[in-house]
């Protein structure tokens, strides 16, 4: 996995790149806005770093300008600006996501593997929680190296929570990639394939767990359920 | 300068110098009909009444001697009655008729002069020639008052009768135009007064109207304006240095957590991270309240508070769950709409989730309720907020333990501010069961 690091504050981007280098990537860095969209058009990055406030130009117009040229690389903006429409703004201008410094390098790397897990990208095969693992391609599910045995709806449900481990899946997404247009999602249909896949994970003895957040949605993490 | 003054004084003297001249302009016309119609010498108008009083009370007698028959109280005046011959027929005192003279029989009716008893310029009298059942005579008259006591009187009868209609309603207009005129003036003000009471900190680029206002009063609106200018240039210096040492703030912070995840997991450094994580919380609280001074929901702004409170609690879950508790959002699922912004709305939204995680006990749910009101409650199972506290954790600061390093006490005032912002209220109540709950009430949007 290659990663291109935008930061000008040397220190800063000396830390960052020591820890995602730890964390297993090879990293690329440069300081100014100019370098970064040079490197973009030289070399292939599984996702960029970039940073906003850059000497040379605003991180938002390295952004727009590599978008405008058809880069689809994922990326993720550090920025020390947080107003009421900066977020917006950022999400708008074509940023994957968005992290406020300070932050913690776990933090860092979490997200970055979740832009890397979308569909599409390189980390998109085989998805990992805790003991649990999922190969998108042979649709096959292994419990401490042991296989599984799933229905496909519950497949295409772990593949959605897992896609999105540690974060909240809304209800409404889990119904739209359950179901085709023509299928008609019954009420219940979500919470029944759920509670049954839970059931099936308890057995198997996965140390990860799907949580239900009421009125909104699922969430799987690792670690046991809320004692 | 404009050729038409605005000043109060300009537009008063304009208003009454019209005036004037309009009822000098009536009231010569009417003295000038009324002297057209004979009636104009004063003094003359009175002889002439006096001798056809004369006139009326003189009797024939049947032996050839006249007498008179005037009201006893009548007003003293001389007279004598002359033949046509000029034999003088009977007079008021025995030396009224050398005293007054001769007239001319043949004229009909006319004015005489004679020097009055005890005045020393000429007086005026009138004698009329009067048909009598025997025969015509002519009736001489002359009042006893001198020459100015006459016409004193009859000025003072001229003023009640004649200039009293015309200077009781100028007077009376007079007082209705200087009265409008000072209202009509001023009015401009009560709308500057108001325009100032709507002035608050976060709405320092209002200005009063100087338009319409009379010059006398605008050099002290545009020298208030000035005033306004100066003082949120100032308050605008102050939100744009918190806001940048904000920012400033965070690379630094940011160098800083870098480098303790570095180091690994060993002695200090988890604390340290939480620390720095605090911090930077910390320096978010101080944008936002530097940002929200300035804050105002723009006009057409819609956000759906369901969408909102279902979009906190996603991202505050994992959070939640880490500390073995959970979030719910509980009621219908419909759409909430109101008049607000979705981003202050949020964060809102998310101060008193994080608030309500902070304090609800493990093994329990923080729940975010939605209702049509609109309004949005937070509720959780922790101690409750004592009711003398209320108004106080809502203050820049508060917090209910110093010593319990959480927070820099700036996450309530926050959605107070936001709540205000929206025309909107935060209240605190106990929650059914205990716990505190925080309801968030806001105006309804286009929909509602």
């Amino acid at each position: 996995m290659r990663l291109l690091v935008v930061e000008d504050n040397e220190r800063l981007a000396t830390f960052v790149v020591q820890g995602l280098k730890a964390a297993g990537f090879a990293v690329d860095q440069v300081g100014l806005a100019a370098d970064a969209l040079a490197a973009l058009s030289t070399a292939r990055y599984d996702a960029v770093v970039l940073d906003l406030g850059l000497p040379d130009s605003d991180g938002m117009s390295v952004l727009q300008e590599a978008r405008g040229r058809g880069e689809a690389t994922p990326v993720l903006v550090l920025t020390a600006r947080d107003g009421l429409a900066d977020r917006v703004k950022g999400l708008n201008a074509g940023a994957d996501d968005y992290l406020l410094k300070p932050f913690a390098m776990d933090e860092l790397v979490a997200r970055l593997k979740a832009l890397l897990r979308r569909p599409g990208a390189a980390l998109g095969q085989l998805l990992e929680a805790g003991n649990l693992r999922l190969d998108t391609v042979n649709r096959a599910v292994e419990v401490d190296g042991r296989a599984l045995l799933l229905g496909r709806r519950e497949i295409a449900l772990l593949e959605l929570l897992l896609r999105r481990a540690g974060r909240v899946v809304a209800k409404s997404a889990l119904e739209d990639g359950l179901y085709g247009f023509d299928e008609q999602a019954s009420a219940n249909s979500v919470e029944a394939n759920v509670s049954r896949l839970r059931k099936k994970l308890e057995v198997a003895g996965v140390t990860v767990t799907i949580h239900t957040v009421r009125g909104v949605g699922y969430l799987l993490a690792e670690g046991g359920p809320v004692p | 300068m404009t050729a038409w003054s605005t000043s109060l004084q300009a537009r008063l003297a304009r208003r009454l110098g019209l005036l004037f001249l309009v009822v000098f302009i009536a009231a010569t016309g009417m003295l000038f009909f009324r002297y057209r119609g004979g009636h104009g010498d004063i003094s003359a108008d009175r002889q002439f009444q006096l001798v056809r009083q004369v006139a009326r009370a003189l009797v024939p007698g049947p032996d050839g001697q006249w007498r008179i028959d005037l009201p006893a109280n009548h007003e003293p005046f001389d007279f004598v009655i002359r033949g046509i011959d000029g034999a003088v027929l009977l007079s008021s005192s025995p030396g009224a008729a050398a005293r007054l003279g001769a007239v001319p029989a043949d004229w009909g009716r006319g004015l005489f002069e004679y020097r009055p008893v005890n005045g020393p310029a000429m007086a005026t009298g009138a004698f009329e020639r009067v048909a009598t059942p025997a025969g015509p005579v002519i009736v001489q008259v002359a009042e006893a008052e001198s020459r100015n006591e006459r016409q004193a009187r009859s000025v003072a009868e001229e003023l009640i009768e004649d200039v009293a209609p015309i200077m009781l309603p100028l007077v009376l207009a007079a007082l209705v135009i200087g009265v409008y005129t000072i209202r009509d003036n001023l009015a401009p003000l009560a709308a500057v007064a108001r325009e100032a009471a709507a002035i608050t900190p976060s709405e320092t680029h209002r200005r009063l109207t100087e338009r319409g206002l009379p010059d006398e009063l605008q050099p002290l609106v545009a020298a208030v304006n000035g005033a306004l200018d100066r003082l949120d240039e100032g308050f605008r210096r102050q939100r744009e240095f918190t806001a940048d040492a904000a920012h400033e703030l965070r690379t630094p912070l940011a160098i800083l957590a870098a480098h303790l995840d570095s180091l690994g997991d060993g002695g200090a450094s988890a604390s340290l991270r939480d620390d720095v994580a605090r911090m930077g919380r910390l320096v978010s609280q101080l944008l936002s309240v530097a940002q929200l001074e300035a804050f105002a929901v723009a006009p057409n702004e819609v956000a759906d508070l369901h969408a909102l409170a279902v979009d906190v609690a996603a991202s505050l879950a994992p959070l939640a769950l880490q500390q073995g508790k959970e979030i719910a959002v509980v009621g219908g699922e419909a759409a909430v709409q109101v008049h607000g912004n979705s981003e202050s709305l949020r964060q809102a939204i998310r101060n008193l989730v994080e608030n309500a995680i902070q304090h609800t006990p493990g093994r329990t749910a923080v729940e975010i309720e939605v209702s049509a009101a609109p309004a949005l409650s937070v509720r959780d199972h922790g101690p409750g907020v004592p009711a003398t506290l209320r108004d106080r954790v809502t203050q820049r600061f508060w917090r209910a333990d110093r010593r319990k390093g959480d927070g820099a006490g700036l996450g309530l005032a926050i959605v107070k501010r936001i709540a205000d912002a929206h025309g909107g209220t935060l209240a605190i109540d106990e929650a059914p069961g205990g716990g505190a709950c925080f309801t968030l009430r806001l105006p309804p949007g286009p929909l509602a």
